[in-house]
């Protein structure tokens, strides 16, 4: 998509439309005041012509994490150039910006250097995977609890993942244990054992297809091994090293 | 290729095998001249654009051919699927084509058509640590194709501009480049079919010149900033000087009260010339020291139709041809109005003069080619390398510049018969000799050029065939005009006529017994006594007092052919090139040389010696040379007052072996195609194919391996091929033997291959046995404003000791590596090269100890943040 259509989309997503779960504030009073002091505050720079901003701020609409977790965030936003952005946003918050679109984090009061959220990472990105996790982390720091339809859904995946019949399977599984789960503290050793058991398939992908490399003598044999290897990994890149070998194949 | 081999050839490269050899590579997809361009002058105009904008293009090169400049059209997608021209990315291989047209094809002007969609550019680091990066586009990469030692076969094989193989281009002092552009080039930045035909409706109109209003030729704007008044008070001075009486120059220097508005108001009364000296930047430039500025929103709005300038931008940035939004590349294309052409800086500029230096070369009369200028005038502030790097041509370089009032040239004096060598004389409207104007004789088989002397009369080369025939006229400041003539049969009484001589390749040298050495002494042609010569006014009228030459008979003197007189050039051999005329024609008793143009490779280096019929010379060309080298031979006779030339292309021939196929056979008759840490203590033997992409078929061929892997003994090490012909892959099942040792661990098997034919030519081949690899997986990669950290877990292969990194525009690539050598020991890696609000993506590989590498793994996308705004100003 050009930047001029990036632009477009986040004029129409502009501050002011509740959009999926986000209600913007426009000041900072505003946001303290919808934190109510209990509320962790959002605080999102972006500028003009920034096609990454535009991207975030659809990827913040769009998904449905952060549709539900955003309701317990305020949220504000400030553009580069504007008063809030040179008086209040650059003396307080700017050390911590490399660039934009950066999202941070305040505690209820507006404040940036309270130890409760210290730590926190400055997010640079578009990508909700990466977002939803430290947006769990801060509503945690907030002591707030953790959804128990989250619980649910990391549980449920579990179930899958070992139920799962081929590694293409198990792999989905457990990538929907992340989404469910990642960035909850009680979470952490199912996560952690998602991205074990995740490598893990990989590796073992990686490792059948350098076994069809070196054995198989046919080409029949190898297509044949090959289709195999695609279908069982299906949804993997290991699926996608398979379909570019059957490619190179002599066609029959 | 029988498809048994295919089939093979193909899972040797499933496996990873990598056969390479030194050999040429084959000749399918290499660059061939139009055969509807006249044989003998090569390609000398070219252009380079995409499918989408070649119909536009190829309209461009017919008007170049129509006055007298053969051009071709190339596209970029045929250059992709070609299979000749190497390089790891896109503008590498385009570098490539270039280097082949320049050193092969006689081509001296290379016009871009396209933006960088289209034809892509070159990002080449900046010799300053500019503001913003140091990473700039460079069409100047397309230029420089040549080393400075011209003469050197070694150098001209291996120059390019990242001689220290890592990633970056066009580092100073460390890639070997010598920034001295070898081709004038110039990019015309349309993006869409519009866009082209916009700016090739201007070019017509700017070449006829057909307006009644021409006072704008005769007049150059000049504009500056306060702070630079001085400066281009200097610059109108010298416009007035350079144009004489009669050429106006308007400074405008922020004139009230509408300083922007007086710009673009001189600009619609029609100027020759602009040339400003502001600050700038890429849409814009300052013309008020209050940074009010002018810039592409008033290009859109200008009405000088018919009236375009040759624009020079002495301003950071305006020049900025990849960006969207460019003043120079909006100029240039903007419909029926703005510039011609726009000279400037594709980063900072640093007020260099060089545009002095440009005007003086275009009033001068000798060098009326806008691009030619342009490299001339860099090559004269030779010290300022930045200038040479990031000046920039938009627009056609071959260009004949206006400076001063069109004129109507008239053609008169013609001499055209068959075999006589033509002249045709040139003068303006007052009868006063126009010089240095292309003069071109076009039809029934005829296509002669040449440009006229002081005395406004172009010598040309002797028409080989009567008819008809149009004659043109290119002339600076001239309109283009032609005039229909007719080349006689008969020959004129004042003239000798003397016919192409036919030319045949002697192998006499290479009898048994006559030994050549491998670099002949160069010897400069001996010449023949002289009979004649030109006359003083230059009519090449035999004085009255001296006899017409007389031929001597036939034999007197003369040595008689022996060997195969049919046969070719080859790398590494000494011939005869045996010119002969008709039985009946008188034998050349004047001054005849041979030359070889510009070519590094081949050399005339002795003659001419009297042969029966004809004048022989000597002719190396080096082992060095690689197949299907065009080698331009010029015979020059003068005799009696007169000067004939012809040009003859010899492409220099012989086989070419590359090995392509291996098929591996352990004892037990398993034919794996793998060897591994299994096959430990066991004997294997292997076959190998060869394949010949050279121009003559090869016999006798044999193959040596040799290996100096501790763990390999070699039990039978030579194997004869026999014949290889043309296009054909030769595998007979002749196969190599060797033993693994007892403790073999299962790394890679290399061995180098030595091949030679029947007449000694040889090759070098190399092979390697092993599996890659598996890639790492589960890339993540974190952006900032000018940095993405990139970091992977391994794939879980054995043997894995490093990782390469590879960074795209897009999933699609095309790739570039990013790291030296592979990274060993860690698994991230941050790239720090990278653009703010730009979208990148990665994939790594694995490498193992003896450099085979795995696929790419899986990519991975970035998108790197917008930067904040700078708290200081930035500069212009």
């Amino acid at each position: 998509m050009s930047g001029r259509a990036f632009l477009l989309l986040a004029l129409l997503l502009l501050p002011g439309v509740a959009e999926a779960g986000i209600e913007w504030s426009k000041s900072l009073d505003g946001a303290k005041k919808a934190a109510a002091e209990k509320k962790p505050i959002a605080v999102l720079l972006r500028q003009k012509g920034c096609p990454l901003s535009a991207e975030l701020l659809k990827n913040l609409a769009g998904d449905d994490r952060i549709a539900a977790l955003a309701p317990s965030f305020a949220w504000l936003s400030v553009s580069v150039g504007t008063d809030e952005y040179k008086d209040w946003f650059v003396p307080t918050c700017g050390g911590n910006v490399e660039g934009t679109p950066s999202l941070l984090f305040l505690n209820p009061k507006g404040e940036n250097a309270d130890p409760e959220y210290a730590g926190l990472p400055t997010l640079s990105t578009a990508d909700p995977d990466e977002i939803v996790p430290v947006l769990r982390e801060v509503l945690q720091r907030a002591k707030q609890e953790e959804p128990a339809k989250d619980k649910e859904a990391v549980a449920a995946a579990i179930g899958k993942a070992n139920a799962a019949r081929t590694p293409g399977e198990k792999v989905a599984a457990w990538r929907e244990a992340l989404r469910a789960g990642d960035g909850w503290r009680g979470e952490e050793p199912a996560m952690e054992e998602a991205r074990a058991a995740i490598r893990a398939i990989l590796q073992e992908g990686g490792a059948e297809m350098l076994r069809i490399l070196r054995e198989v003598r046919d080409v029949g044999g190898q297509r044949k091994a090959y289709e195999a290897v695609r279908e069982s990994y299906a949804g993997t890149s290991i699926a996608d090293w398979a379909a570019d070998e059957i490619a190179r194949l002599p066609k029959k | 290729m029988s498809h048994r081999w295919k089939v093979l050839f193909a899972a040797v490269l499933a496996a990873g095998l990598s056969p390479t050899a030194l050999g040429a590579p084959p000749a399918k997809g290499r660059f061939q001249p139009d055969p509807d361009l006249p044989p003998d002058l090569g390609v000398p105009y070219v252009i380079v654009t995409s499918e989408e904008l070649a119909p536009v293009f190829r309209r461009l090169a017919e008007w170049k051919r129509s006055t007298g400049m053969p051009a071709q059209v190339v596209t970029v997608e045929w250059l992709q699927r070609s299979a000749y021209y190497p390089g790891v990315d896109l503008p590498e291989r385009l570098y490539r084509l270039l280097q082949d047209l320049r050193l092969n094809w006689r081509t001296r002007w290379v016009l871009l058509g396209g933006g960088v969609d289209a034809v892509p550019t070159q990002r080449i680091r900046a010799y300053k640590q500019a503001l913003g990066g140091n990473q700039i586009a460079c069409d100047v990469y397309y230029a420089d194709v040549l080393p400075e030692e011209r003469d050197d076969p070694d150098r001209i094989g291996a120059y390019g501009w990242n001689g220290n193989g890592d990633r970056h281009i066009g580092e100073a002092d460390r890639d070997g480049f010598d920034l001295v552009e070898d081709l004038c080039v110039g990019r015309v930045p349309a993006e869409t079919l519009e866009e082209a035909e916009a700016f090739l409706d201007k070019y017509l109109a700017y070449v006829h010149a057909k307006d009644k209003d021409t006072a704008w030729c005769s007049r150059a704007l000049v504009v500056g900033a306060r702070q630079f008044e001085q400066r281009q008070d200097e610059v109108a001075k010298l416009f007035r000087e350079l144009g004489g009486d009669g050429y106006a120059a308007e400074l405008v220097v922020e004139r009230k009260p509408q300083p922007i508005q007086a710009i673009s108001d001189e600009l619609n009364k029609g100027y020759a010339f602009f040339d400003f000296f502001c600050h700038g930047c890429p849409a814009h430039f300052w013309a008020c020291d209050d940074h009010t500025s002018w810039g592409v929103n008033q290009v859109k709005v200008l009405r000088n139709e018919g009236r375009y300038p040759v624009v020079f931008a002495n301003s950071c940035d305006t020049n900025e041809f990849e960006k969207d939004v460019c003043l120079g590349s909006l100029m240039v294309l903007q419909p029926k109005a703005g510039g011609i052409a726009y000279v400037g800086y594709s980063h900072l500029s640093f007020g260099s003069d060089v545009n002095h230096q440009i005007w003086r070369r275009l009033f001068s009369g000798d060098c009326p080619e806008l691009g030619r200028a342009v490299v001339e005038a860099k090559r004269a502030v030779e010290q300022d390398v930045w200038v040479r790097q990031v000046l920039q041509l938009l627009g056609d370089p071959e260009m004949w510049v206006r400076t001063g009032a069109p004129f109507a040239p008239a053609i008169s004096g013609e001499r055209l018969a068959v075999n006589v060598p033509a002249r045709v004389t040139v003068a303006d409207a007052l009868g006063k000799p126009v010089r240095r104007a292309r003069v071109f004789v076009e039809g029934a088989g005829v296509f002669l050029v040449g440009l006229t002397d002081e005395s406004g009369i172009a010598h040309l080369p002797a028409p080989g065939r009567p008819g008809p025939v149009r004659i043109g006229v290119l002339a600076q400041n001239g309109r283009p005009s032609e005039k229909k003539a007719l080349v006689l049969s008969k020959t004129p009484a004042d003239a000798l006529a003397v016919a192409r001589p036919l030319l045949a390749i002697d192998d006499a040298a290479n009898e048994a017994g006559d030994e050549v050495a491998e670099e002949a002494p160069e010897q400069p042609p001996a010449k023949a006594e002289d009979d004649g010569g030109i006359t003083e006014d230059g009519s090449g009228e035999a004085p009255e007092d001296q006899p017409p030459a007389v031929a001597p008979r036939a034999d007197e003197g003369a040595t008689r052919l022996r060997g195969n007189a049919m046969k070719d050039l080859n790398p590494g051999e000494t011939v005869r090139f045996v010119f002969s005329w008709p039985k009946d024609a008188p034998l050349p008793g004047g001054e005849l040389t041979l030359e070889f143009e510009d070519d590094p490779f081949v050399k005339a280096v002795a003659g001419p010696e009297r042969v029966e019929g004809g004048a022989a010379f000597r002719v190396h060309a080096t082992r060095r040379t690689p197949a299907w080298h065009q080698a331009w031979a010029t015979l020059r006779w003068k005799a009696q007052g007169e000067a004939w030339a012809w040009t003859y292309r010899q492409p220099v021939e012989g086989p070419s072996l590359t090995c392509v196929a291996v098929a591996v056979d352990d004892a037990d008759g398993n034919r794996d195609k793998r060897i591994g840490w299994e096959d430990a203590g066991k004997r294997i033997r292997f076959s190998v194919g060869l394949y010949n992409g050279g121009t003559q078929a090869a016999t006798g061929v044999k193959v040596v391996a040799t290996t100096s892997d501790p763990a390999v003994t070699l039990l039978k090490d030579a194997v004869s091929l026999g014949a290889v012909a043309l296009e054909e892959v030769a595998h007979p099942n002749r196969t190599f033997e060797f033993q693994l040792a007892p403790d073999y661990d299962g790394h890679a098997i290399t061995f180098g291959l030595a091949i030679e034919d029947a007449r000694k030519n040889r090759w070098a081949g190399r092979l390697q046995f092993t599996t890659p690899p598996a890639p790492p997986i589960l890339l993540v990669a974190e952006a900032g404003v000018r940095h993405v950290t990139l970091s992977w877990t391994p794939g879980g292969s054995d043997g894995v000791v490093g990782y390469h990194v590879y960074r795209a525009a897009s999933a699609r690539g095309p790739w570039t590596r990013l790291t030296e050598r592979p990274l060993r020991g860690a698994m991230r890696f941050p790239d720090a090269t990278v653009k703010p609000a730009t979208e990148y993506a990665y994939a790594v590989t694995s490498v193992t100890a003896d450099g085979l590498e795995s696929r790419h793994s899986a990519p991975v996308a970035a998108v790197t943040l917008s930067k904040l705004p700078k708290r200081r100003d930035a500069a212009k």
